[in-house]
């Protein structure tokens, strides 16, 4: 059987860069976002379907936020090239995004076949997760600062030493415990807000 | 609630766990309704970073919109300046044959239709920018439907005020490049485009028929390269399109 994750040094180098956080991965996004591909493909579909530049812009970085997370959760398993990966992602995100306006109606012909199914389902996913925004909104702001700091260096896929450095905790050791001692305290946080009880019932199935 | 059951949940969450371990939490996750709920409340924390991570991810990429230059292009930049320079080359071919031959004259009677495609595309994101809707919606609807005859009308009966407003002006500029009344065009797109206030989508449009009319009087050879050569290094990838469009456009009218 062939091996599903099977990269060229480019596409190894850019998912590899964007698991090791910090500045390698804010140098392969740039590439991403910077890609001449992927802008003008996203950029002439966009277009296609009747958007302008503000979409284009919009679709873009909605596409490059969810291929950023797929990678750092360890979800994009490379079955395609990340460019086709990428600009899949974004054409879904497109035909979302269109559709939300409501002023398109007819996208029947939006070339839904030539999408790669996962890339389409990891697009609607990331669209329907978009209504827990408003119930999830300030929650971070009620963690004391160098919580918030320690959980958005590691969203931010920054390895222990890095954040240990970052925040002057001493070894990697203190900035794990520190992590684990703040993560509790936002799920607990979480656990209180009532307008998230459904979530809360619902996410280990829905979500992930 | 331990470290070690957080730990588990990111394992489980970022796929780590081996396949036996993976059916056992499954298997938990199903049974115990608090579980589920921990691992809920994980899921939904994570999605809180998340969301604040994309946040400030978006912020990063409109400063490198800015910041990046074409030639750090990280796609075969000496490939495409060679393009660049290839499509420069037809240009100034191109632009010399107009010197013997004008536009003009070779396409009098001519409606602006075969440039339609890229005005409707900037109408509409016009009609969606503004404030006046039903205003820009019947103006653009009447120019979209060729109506142009109706369209003059009905910016006659406007008062001044909406008149003065850029997206009205920029429909009129476009009625009088499609009545081939390219000077007047020329100077009304560079009215909007001095004017502050004008919505980007409208610079925009103005921006690119500003250089067709300047193409059609076939008056400022080496300006158009020039505004040309600038969009086509433009941060802006819309920018690098329109140049490049235009370029081809004019490389098939050869």
């Amino acid at each position: 059987m062939e091996p599903t994750n099977t990269l060229s040094n480019e596409e190894s180098g850019i998912v590899a860069d964007i698991c090791s956080g910090g500045s390698k991965r804010n140098a392969a996004l740039k590439l991403l976002y910077t890609h001449e591909k992927v802008n003008r493909t996203i950029a002439q579909f966009v277009l296609k379907y009747g958007g302008d530049d503000h979409d284009i812009r919009y679709v873009l970085q909605e596409s490059i936020i969810i291929f950023d997370r797929l990678v750092r959760e360890g979800r994009f398993r490379s079955e395609s090239k990340w460019d086709t990966f990428l600009i899949g992602i974004g054409k879904n995100t497109c035909r979302n995004h269109m559709r939300s306006r409501k002023n398109w109606t007819s996208l029947d012909d939006l070339e839904g076949n030539e999408l790669e199914l996962s890339a389409a389902n990891a697009a609607d996913e990331y669209f329907d997760r978009k209504e827990l925004s408003g119930a999830l909104s300030g929650v971070l702001d009620e963690l004391k600062p160098l919580c918030r700091e320690v959980l958005l260096l590691w969203a931010q896929s920054y390895p222990m030493e890095r954040i240990a450095e970052a925040l002057d905790l001493g070894r990697s050791a203190n900035a794990r415990k520190r992590k684990y001692r703040c993560m509790k305290e936002l799920m607990q946080l979480i656990k209180t807000r009532p307008q998230l009880g459904q979530y809360l019932h619902e996410a280990w199935k829905t979500i992930k | 609630m331990e470290d070690n059951q957080i730990e588990r949940f990111e394992r489980f969450y970022f796929r780590e766990m081996t396949a036996s371990e993976q059916a056992d939490f499954n298997q938990k996750l199903q049974a115990d309704e608090n579980l589920r709920q921990e691992y809920g409340s994980f899921i939904l924390a994570r999605e809180a970073l998340e969301q604040a991570e994309a946040k400030s991810l978006r912020e990063q990429m409109n400063t490198w919109e800015a910041d990046v230059k074409p030639g750090n292009m990280p796609e075969k930049p000496r490939r495409k300046s060679n393009r660049w320079g290839l499509l420069l080359f037809l240009l100034f071919l191109i632009v010399a044959v107009y010197l013997s031959c004008p536009i003009s004259e070779v396409n009098s009677g001519s409606q602006i239709s075969d440039w339609d495609a890229y005005a409707q595309v900037h109408l509409r994101g016009i009609e969606r920018s503004v404030e006046d809707i039903s205003l820009t919606q019947r103006l653009n609807q009447l120019y979209l439907d060729e109506n142009f005859s109706g369209a003059r009308d009905f910016i006659g009966t406007l008062d001044d005020s909406l008149r003065k407003q850029p997206k009205v002006k920029l429909i009129e500029a476009l009625l009088m490049y499609q009545s081939q009344n390219f000077t007047a065009a020329k100077n009304k797109f560079e009215e909007i485009l001095a004017d502050r206030s004008a919505p980007f989508m409208v610079i925009d449009a103005a921006t690119y028929f500003s250089l067709l009319s300047s193409a059609r009087l076939n008056s400022c050879l080496s300006e158009c390269q020039l505004k040309l050569k600038r969009l086509s290094e433009d941060d802006n990838f819309l920018y690098k399109n329109q140049a490049s469009l235009l370029l081809h456009r004019l490389e098939a009218r050869e």
